[in-house]
């Protein structure tokens, strides 16, 4: 990392480096999940399509597939199944969510170290101090919404008021 | 004759699977791409019930819940947050913004189905 051996004779510097480098991982691990996003809703467009499909051809066809579906207990496994896969494919929203926390926690991340390197250092390491507290307060002021938690991803709860 | 549901989401998936059930319950479904789209066709036309996300781009579900219940048309009408968003907090605001329910995603389908056939009459 540049800038380090600057460390013993300019503490101040060298947390100003160190703010540096970890605004620029920051911002590639903002890229990495903006891909990720990307990739999610590729796979799942495709899955609708394929869904969609399947939706059309068993609409077009309802008598004669209810008619086959009839014996047995046919009819109630394909509705369990579609059930299942309508679940199933929200989860690109779930997840799509949850990406967005994550990545607005980075965001108030990288901004509050950018505005920490903007700003000028004058002055002994102590001066510092108001700096990073300054930091500290505008993270601690930046709460993620809460999100969907792991129970409430096998079913949907409703609440009627 | 069939009752009209407005499901607003800027989700595409979600708003085909909101689709596919609810039409294949009987009613007929129209959709909006984010909550200031869902309160221009909600002024275009009376619906029986909407059912919205609530974070979306250009307008919020609760946005669209306030916008909503300043409508003399909708001032009744059963109108359901469908979100993935599950803080009591948040609840609270859609109850105070004047939501009939609040439903986490995913959806099971035979669910919204019974909510909806529960708040629609």
């Amino acid at each position: 990392m540049q800038g380090l051996p600057a460390t013993v004779e300019d503490p101040a510097a060298a947390v100003e480096s160190l703010a540096r480098a970890l605004v620029g991982r920051m911002h590639g691990a903002c890229t990495e999940l903006d891909r990720v996003d990307e990739l999610l809703g590729h796979a799942i467009r495709q899955l609708m399509e394929v869904f969609t499909d399947i939706h059309a051809q068993l609409q077009a066809r309802h008598e004669e597939f209810t008619a086959v579906m009839a014996q047995g207990d046919g009819l109630e496994l394909v509705a369990r199944d579609a059930r299942q896969a309508v679940m199933a494919l929200q989860f690109r929203d779930v997840v799509g969510q949850k990406l967005g926390h994550v990545r607005l926690e980075l965001a108030t991340l990288e901004q509050g170290l950018t505005e920490f390197c903007a700003a000028s250092y004058a002055g002994p390491p102590a001066a510092l101090v108001p700096r990073i507290e300054r930091l500290l307060h505008g993270l601690d002021g930046s709460r993620a919404p809460t999100p969907v938690r792991q129970e409430q991803m096998h079913a949907g709860a409703v609440d009627l008021f | 004759m069939a009752k009209t549901i407005l499901a607003v989401d800027d989700s595409a998936s979600i708003r085909q699977l909101v689709s596919f059930t609810l039409k294949d319950a009987g009613y007929e479904v129209i959709v909006a791409v984010d909550g200031a789209d869902g309160l221009a066709k909600a002024q275009a036309r009376q619906v029986d019930l909407v059912l919205t996300d609530q974070n979306m781009p250009n307008m919020d579900g609760l946005t669209l819940v306030r916008a909503l219940r300043r409508m003399p048309g909708y001032r009744g009408s059963p109108i359901l947050i469908l979100t993935t968003e599950s803080s009591p907090e948040m609840k609270a605001e859609g109850r105070a913004a004047g939501a009939t329910g609040w439903l986490v995603k995913p959806f099971d389908p035979g669910r919204l189905v019974d909510v909806v056939g529960k708040v629609i009459g």
